[in-house]
């Protein structure tokens, strides 16, 4: 676990019960909450939703070299917003954040990278499609061919997906249930991606192919009174731990269990 | 005994060769009397009042106050001696500078721990003292200061008081007069006193004389 | 007992309160000034801590402009998104105050550190400590946060932004860890460079120097009070004499009352030294302000304008007063312990001093002061400075009592008339006791000829040195490459000399450097002075033959004339001329405006030195022409008010530091001649009887004084003058990088 995410997700929150949204925990801050039966608007809905508070993008990876050898790729960009909304510049209250990991069957590298929002630096954009930070990239002309891209100080990749299949939705239509008192989120995936590209490691560069999944989740997880800001960050937290400890098989259920860890 | 001498000697060094000044004296002095030494200039006599009063330790030979023998006794045992059982009066008054004489009276029985009011209050009156308690030592005639230091050292009520030509600075009729209180107050207290002195007047009032010459007691 | 005794010891000083003001004031004078001196250097300390945590400098290597000092806000996004990990930063100034808008989220490593965490940091809220908080408190938000440097402000980058209504960064942090690929910077953003970490000048080190000279006159002053304990310690125990012997014969153990005597004096050493401590807190708050000034002014560095009580410069004075107190006390002590009981008990009034102890401190003082000379040309350094200053102090100190009684035996050998031969006689019998308050006073008025020499010699170099470099009548700085084609432009078509100075930082000689390009012109050749220089050193520049270089560079490069200077990679050029360059932390290589735009051909010259005679009237034609804001121009006249404003400032504290250690000596010696006066009426008193009337015996004691003091003062100007060479030729160049021309009485 990495103390810079743990701090800079401290952070945020705090500052905003000081600007006075004390009202964090409750559902009266603003931000827009799902509904049932969701309507989708492709691409549209691929974009961000800064109007909700947390939404990601969430790609793995099953890879195999040309020799047999399995990998693990993933690639993740969270955005969560500290107001609902957009702002100009430095004032967008939008905060973004990426992690990206490759495992061999023997070693496991990762790293991660920050940005605000509303300078360019980071954010996602529906048509054509593209989610960004820093140079870490995965964009395509729509959400059926995509490249992408992550670098770090020791290692890095460039893949192509192709999806080979339609778009599953997770719950009700895409309105999944998250706790007995009704939270929840919209959540659906791609789980049929073909993909190939090369793995940058320290060893050499290594020409790899298979499969990968991509879930597209948002939300705006109102934290009960008593948990405030912290609930989301030991929600995000815990997140990040179990992704760190992640094998070569990805364990799908991570992700779905982060609200879950959230509401109970 | 209050004061035993027993063979005490003593030289000094003048600077290449050794003087003796005492050249083995022997006496006694007993409770409640009196003694004058009396000799010549430079015979010794300050010398072996310094001794007795454990001023000054002996080249030979041993002394006794009240009992104890000085050469076996430390820095600490000694001053303990000198403030609580001998008193000095010296030729100079040797009056502490910055004290009132109320406090210079009341100093050495002050520092043994038998500070008498009432004692102090009879020794004052006895020896016209009374006018002079607040001023400092600087203010006073030689006379005046002589009789403060007396006051002084019979206040301690020591067992033993040696005393170095007390009335040398006082005109005669001062001088009787202080020596009359002197002895009248060292009778009352059962002090033995042993007094220096040129003076065959002096001499005379006491219960014995010792002449030392050449070192010797003759 | 003990009671009655401690009575008596103290009854002394009852009745002698002059001798316990003397005692007291020597240990109050003596902390005052150390510990006040300790107290500013402490507060600058903490304030270079706190910038140094603060702005994180020196940790991290930066991005920063080729020129100027602004980057547009897309490059480093463009950076970003090229896989480089950078930071960005503003940093600019508003109502006096430094404003930093930092990035927390990208800049988590390179996060100043601070006392409330950076959760205090939020997107409309400044963080300050208490005094700047002041200072901005109506622009912004501001949360006081006591571990942020003076004059700082920290904020979210969007807010400062706002405040200061700029959309551009200053610097980027260059985090580590960059990706495994990445484009070269030169691709992304051409316009900027690195600058490694260690370029960064180090305030503490630049600012040592400074401190240890204000350390120096504390010790200096302390050394001074010190003497005045020590001689009050003499006497009052050569008057308690009597007393001790008395107490002794009356019964108290010698162990006793050296334990009361130590006791005594060590508890009003402490009350004094406290005196002393409260004392030197008001005179570092006094001197603060300037000090402060003189540090912003000469290297840039910020420090508090507020005090604080910090246990490092109090409990080091009272340390400093109690161990003088003892090493004094225990002299005497010891004499006491050696005392026999019936020793004459008559004051001896000094220890007198004889002819064998005058020769061994001779001798002493002749060693002392002949090593200054292999000295002077062996060693190297500030610290070495400071040792040959001890000596030669240390030294002359020594001398001065035998030469003055050697002098006086002499006079008194050529004297007739029995009353002036009774006054020499007497005076050189007051020697031994008046020699530590002598000595005092050599000092003191030595240090004060030595540092109002070196100041006045500075002065004169400085406004010489002002006049020769700021020639123009006007300066102006241009923004943009556009407004500087136009501004020379325009003059040119006028036919107004002008002087385009164009710079850059570079690397020189593994020191940074200021590189300047310049136009050689009558201007510099008629107007700056070489402190050595080739035959035709200008023409050499001008054909971009050779280059000149301030004595910063000189001497931390140890390359003079004829030295050769690798200019860039593919350039060496000899050195023509070194200039003196005072005031300036800075090293400077000076080349001709040509090889300048050659080896940078996208920098542009951003600040112009125009003459003209009519200085308003072409002020106002740029700014109307031209569009250059009027607060561009500034005119010779005004800066030269400003430098001279801040060397002005920079004495402010040495002088005061000066006038007061001479109060000190001064102290010093009325209190030994009124502790003496007491002892010597026994001694004047049979020349009255002899006849001579009190009034003529008043004015002899009164010639005495002033004959003692003369003596001193002609002694203390060759002294005050080795001093000042010292500091000049030695600590100065240690200290400041540069040296001063010495200007022989000034004054």
């Amino acid at each position: 676990m990495n103390v810079k995410i743990l701090f800079f997700i401290i952070i945020w929150p705090f500052s905003v019960v000081a600007q006075g949204f004390s009202d964090l925990g409750s559902r009266a801050d603003g931000f827009a909450n799902p509904e049932l039966n969701p309507t989708f608007n492709f691409p549209t809905d691929h974009g961000a939703h800064p109007e909700y508070r947390i939404e990601w993008w969430y790609l793995t990876a099953n890879l195999n070299g040309s020799d047999g050898t399995s990998y693990g790729l993933q690639w993740t960009l969270f955005r969560t917003g500290l107001r609902p909304g957009e702002g100009p510049g430095w004032q967008s209250p939008q905060v973004w954040f990426a992690h990206a990991a490759v495992t061999t069957p023997g070693q496991h590298f990762a790293t991660e990278r920050f940005a605000r929002g509303g300078i360019g630096q980071a954010g996602v954009e529906a048509t054509p499609f593209r989610a960004w930070i820093d140079e870490w990239v995965l964009e395509g002309e729509d959400f059926q061919k995509m490249t992408l891209t992550a670098n770090g100080p020791n290692f890095g990749y460039d893949m192509s997906l192709q999806a080979n299949g339609p778009l599953v939705f997770h719950g009700d239509n895409g309105y999944s249930v998250k706790s007995e008192q009704g939270q929840a989120s919209y959540y659906y995936s791609q789980p049929f991606f073909k993909i190939d590209g090369t793995l940058k490691l320290p060893t050499g560069n290594i020409e790899v192919e298979g499969n990968a999944w991509l879930d597209h989740e948002w939300s705006s997880q109102p934290l009960s009174d008593d948990q405030s800001g912290l609930g989301l960050v030991l929600v995000i937290v815990c997140g990040w731990c179990k992704v760190d400890g992640f094998s070569t098989t990805p364990k799908r259920w991570i992700t779905l269990q982060l609200f879950d860890l959230d509401l109970t | 005994m209050v004061l035993r001498l027993e063979g005490v000697k003593k030289s000094f060094r003048n600077s290449e060769e050794l003087v003796p000044v005492l050249q083995g004296v022997s006496f006694d002095l007993e409770a409640g009397h009196t003694l004058a030494l009396r000799g010549e200039s430079g015979s010794g006599k300050s010398t072996l009042l310094h001794i007795a009063g454990a001023l000054e330790a002996a080249d030979a030979g041993r002394v006794w106050v009240s009992g104890k023998e000085l050469s076996q006794l430390n820095d600490g045992a000694r001053a303990q001696l000198r403030r609580a059982d001998i008193a000095l009066i010296f030729q100079q008054f040797n009056l502490i500078p910055s004290l009132t004489v109320a406090a210079n009276i009341a100093f050495q029985s002050a520092l043994s721990g038998t500070l008498d009011s009432a004692h102090i209050k009879h020794i004052v009156s006895a020896l016209g003292l009374q006018e002079q308690m607040q001023k400092y030592p600087e203010d006073l005639s030689g006379g005046q200061q002589q009789r403060v230091a007396i006051a002084r050292a019979i206040a301690a009520k020591p067992k033993l008081l040696l005393a170095d030509e007390p009335t040398g600075n006082l005109d005669e009729v001062t001088a009787e007069n202080v020596l009359d209180q002197m002895l009248k107050l060292v009778a009352q207290t059962g002090t033995a006193l042993m007094i220096v002195t040129h003076s065959t007047n002096i001499a005379d009032r006491m219960n014995r004389q010792l002449h030392l010459c050449n070192g010797f007691l003759v | 007992m003990m009671a009655w005794c401690l009575r008596a010891l103290l009854s002394h000083w009852w009745r002698n309160p002059v001798q316990l003001f003397a005692y007291l004031a020597g240990l109050a004078l003596a902390t005052a000034l150390w510990s006040g001196v300790q107290a500013i250097n402490s507060e600058a300390r903490a304030s270079y801590d706190a910038a140094a945590k603060t702005l994180g400098e020196g940790q991290y290597d930066l991005l920063i402009p080729k020129q100027g000092n602004r980057i547009p806000q897309d490059v480093y996004v463009l950076l970003r998104k090229s896989g480089w990990l950078v930071s960005p930063v503003i940093d600019a100034r508003i109502n006096d105050v430094r404003l930093l808008g930092i990035d927390l989220v990208t800049s988590a490593t390179g996060l100043p550190n601070l006392a409330k965490g950076p959760s205090a940091i939020t997107y409309d809220t400044l963080l300050a400590n208490e005094e700047t908080a002041l200072k901005i408190s109506m622009l912004a938000n501001v949360t006081v946060d006591t571990s942020i440097a003076p004059g700082i402000a920290i904020g979210d980058i969007g807010l400062v932004q706002r405040m200061l209504k700029r959309d551009d960064l200053t610097r980027l942090i260059l985090l580590p860890n960059q990706p495994i690929t990445q484009p070269s910077l030169g691709m992304v953003a051409p316009n900027l460079r690195v600058q490694s970490a260690h370029a960064v000048t180090n305030v503490t080190e630049l600012t040592g120097s400074f401190h240890l000279n204000l350390t120096a006159f504390g010790l200096l002053s302390f050394v001074v009070g010190l003497f005045i304990v020590n001689s009050t310690i003499g006497l009052a125990f050569e008057q308690r004499r009597g007393m001790i012997r008395t107490i002794r014969s009356l019964g108290v153990p010698m162990r006793t009352l050296i334990t009361l005597i130590t006791v005594e004096m060590m508890t009003l050493a402490v009350i004094g030294a406290g005196f002393g401590i409260i004392l030197g807190y008001f005179i570092a708050a006094f001197l603060l302000p300037d000090v402060a000034a003189t540090l912003r002014g000469l290297y840039g560095a910020q420090i508090s304008g507020t005090l604080e009580l910090r246990a490092s410069w109090w409990v080091s004075g009272m340390v400093l007063a109690l161990i003088g107190t003892a090493v004094a006390l225990s002299s005497r002590i010891w004499q006491i312990v050696q005392m026999p009981l019936l020793a004459s008990a008559k004051p001896r009034a000094w220890v007198v001093a004889t002819g064998s102890r005058f020769r061994l401190q001779l001798i002493i003082a002749i060693t002392l002061l002949f090593s200054t000379v292999p000295l002077a040309m062996t060693l190297e350094g500030l610290l070495a400075g400071f040792i040959l200053l001890g000596c030669l102090l240390i030294g002359a100190a020594l001398a001065l009592p035998p030469l003055l009684g050697g002098l006086l035996t002499l006079v008194q050998k050529y004297t007739v008339a029995p009353v002036w031969e009774w006054f020499w006689a007497d005076t050189r019998q007051q020697l031994p006791g008046l020699s530590l308050a002598l000595i005092a006073l050599l000092l003191a008025v030595s240090a004060n000829i030595g540092v109002s020499t070196m100041v006045s010699s500075f002065r004169q170099t400085f406004i010489a040195f002002l006049d020769q470099r700021l020639a123009p009548e006007l300066f102006v700085e241009v923004e943009t490459a556009n407004q500087s084609a136009a501004l020379e432009m325009f003059l040119m078509n006028r036919q107004i000399e002008v002087l385009p100075l164009l710079t850059t930082q570079v690397v020189i000689a593994d020191l940074p450097v200021d590189l300047y390009g310049i136009r050689v012109g009558q201007t510099y050749r008629n107007n700056w002075i070489f402190l050595d220089n080739t035959l035709n050193a200008w023409d050499a520049i001008e054909r971009g033959k050779a280059v000149v270089v301030n004595e910063q560079f000189a001497r931390r490069a140890d390359l003079w004339v004829g030295s050769l200077v690798q200019v860039s990679r593919d350039l060496m050029l000899p050195i023509a001329g070194v200039v003196g360059d005072y005031g300036n932390p800075q090293g400077q290589v000076i080349i001709t405006e040509r090889i300048f735009k050659d080896l940078y051909p996208n920098l542009y010259a951003s600040n112009f030195g125009v003459r003209t005679k009519d200085a308003s009237q072409l002020r106002s034609q740029i700014v109307n022409t031209l569009g250059i804001k009027n607060n561009a121009i500034i005119n010779q006249v005004g800066i030269k008010a400003l430098s001279l404003e801040v060397f002005e400032r920079t004495f402010v504290v040495t002088s005061a530091l000066n006038v007061l250690t001479l109060g000190v000596a001064s102290f010093a010696i009325l209190m030994s001649l009124l502790t003496l006066a007491d002892l010597r009426v026994p001694q004047l008193a049979p020349v009255w009887a002899l006849g001579l009337t009190r009034r003529r015996l008043a004015w002899l004691e009164l010639l005495r004084a002033v004959l003692l003091a003369g003596i001193v003062f002609v002694c203390a100007i060759p002294m005050g003058l080795a001093l000042a060479w010292i500091l000049l030729t030695i600590i100065n160049v240690e200290a400041f990088g540069w040296q001063l021309p010495m200007y022989l009485f000034p004054l």
